[in-house]
């Protein structure tokens, strides 16, 4: 048989519900006084029948008084109610998604790339799946850390109440045409490039894309760098599938280029320094000695053409930023506005 | 129309007035579910799950004093209008009354321009 429980039972209890949840330093007094608002209450109800209440009459009032979590939640403070605010929640997801995706790309690709030839190959989708679940976990948390200190920092001295309407990024004089197909084409180059790279760089029977028949190989100096040349690989791909989808401002798209420019840049002094990037196969011909040499200069000469180039780029987008921060405008048609492509 | 949108509406609307009557009321003392019915009595019906949060920000604030005081047998929180804010309020009523008398002649525009068509 069951007890039923008393109009004082039904209220105590709820009343003990709603004050653990409160917050601490006001948890008593908070409770004291919804508890007295609620005798009042019940008293007029009762008045107003002429008669006690039931416990049925009570449990519906209580009820219609709230649950006790969202009761509680109106006494806390509005403006710490959420870790990262509304205005500020777009730009989080965003960053969240974003670094997520980048993570996952390069880690798969890196994954994949560790499969070739390795003796622990079958560990791999294991130790994958594993950095995934992980990622799935620390990334989020590392995100929300950083937008709840940022949340925090705001809170507290009011950042964005100091700005300036003249420190706002001009408005771009030509606009961009927002043309989906290139982008697109961009991505869909990157893959294919990094799948040549991939095919031409590990696979031993795929040999013949670098000397007609499998005669060349890369040398040790490609060898040694092909993780950093697929991590160069993965970001020129992440950079065009920013541009197609449009997560990115024109101003950071224009940012990442640069880096990867400078990344690849670096990489193309370290490949130029190695010397020789072709070498002997495992089906060398002598007579292809001169065919050999001839493919190693086009090759350096290329790098060459290639490092000018970044330079080049490197120093006109340093001018830019430089122009930019003294208060100049670089007349570019990008000009680092905030509309998104 | 949508009915959410509408009550999101009429819930911005209500909700600087509501502080305004809050303070008006409380130009004299109150305990909380007295104060939820004489609003309700003038027409103007609260949730007690928002007036009794909102008085304690009003008193976080220095608008309002309270106190604990025994009523009918029974120990209850009293809230008042405090010195300080007794000026907030006649900042606020007169902020009020104009805005008040703006959406009047608003309303009112339109309708001298068809009487003067006509």
């Amino acid at each position: 048989m069951t007890h039923e429980l008393t109009n004082q039972e039904l209220l105590d209890r709820y009343v003990h519900a709603v004050k653990m949840l409160l917050p601490a330093d006001k948890m008593d007094d908070i409770a004291a006084e919804i508890r007295s608002n609620l005798q009042s209450l019940v008293e007029d109800r009762a008045t107003q029948l002429g008669r006690e209440l039931s416990a049925v009459e009570m449990s519906a009032i209580l009820k219609q008084h709230g649950h006790p979590m969202l009761v509680a939640g109106r006494y806390r403070d509005q403006t710490m109610r959420g870790l990262i605010s509304p205005e500020l929640f777009p730009f989080y997801w965003f960053t969240l998604r974003a670094i997520l995706a980048l993570w996952v790309t390069i880690r798969v690709i890196v994954a994949v790339f560790t499969l070739q030839g390795t003796a622990t190959a079958s560990s791999v989708p294991l130790l994958l799946g594993r950095d995934i679940l992980l990622a799935a976990f620390f990334i989020p948390a590392g995100v929300t850390l950083i937008f709840a200190v940022w949340e925090y920092l705001e809170h507290k001295f009011r950042y964005s109440e100091r700005w300036k309407p003249e420190s706002l990024a001009p408005v771009p004089r030509i606009p961009q045409p927002h043309s989906q197909q290139r982008p697109m084409v961009h991505v869909v180059g990157g893959v294919v490039w990094l799948v040549f790279w991939a095919l031409a760089l590990f696979v031993p029977a795929f040999a013949w894309v670098w000397g007609g028949r499998g005669v060349f190989s890369p040398s040790d100096t490609v060898y040694a760098m092909r993780l950093p040349l697929w991590l160069l690989a993965a970001f020129g791909i992440s950079q065009s599938w920013l541009k197609y989808t449009r997560f990115a401002t024109a101003e950071w798209r224009r940012f990442l280029v640069t880096a990867v420019v400078a990344a690849g840049l670096v990489l193309a002094l370290f490949l130029l320094r190695g010397g020789d990037l072709l070498v002997a196969g495992p089906r060398w011909d002598p007579s292809q000695a001169r065919s050999l040499a001839t493919l190693n200069q086009m090759t350096a000469g290329v790098l060459v053409l290639a490092c000018a180039f970044a330079v080049l780029l490197c120093l006109h987008e340093l001018r830019r930023f430089a122009r930019r921060f003294s208060g100049g405008q670089s007349g570019d048609k990008f000009n680092g506005h905030k509309v998104m492509y | 129309m949508n009915s959410d949108l509408l009550e999101n509406l009429r819930l911005e609307l209500r909700r600087g007035g509501l502080v305004l009557a809050v303070l008006a009321k409380l130009r004299s003392e109150y305990h909380g579910y007295a104060l939820a019915k004489a609003l309700k009595e003038s027409g103007l019906e609260i949730d007690e799950n928002t007036l009794y949060p909102l008085l304690r920000r009003l008193e976080s604030q220095k608008l309002l004093n309270s106190h604990w005081r025994v009523e009918d047998k029974r120990n209850k929180r009293f809230y008042r209008l405090s010195a300080d804010g007794e000026p907030v309020l006649d900042w606020l009523l007169e902020e009020w009354r104009s805005i008040n008398g703006a959406i009047e002649t608003l309303l009112e525009a339109p309708i001298a321009a068809r009487k003067k068509k006509a």
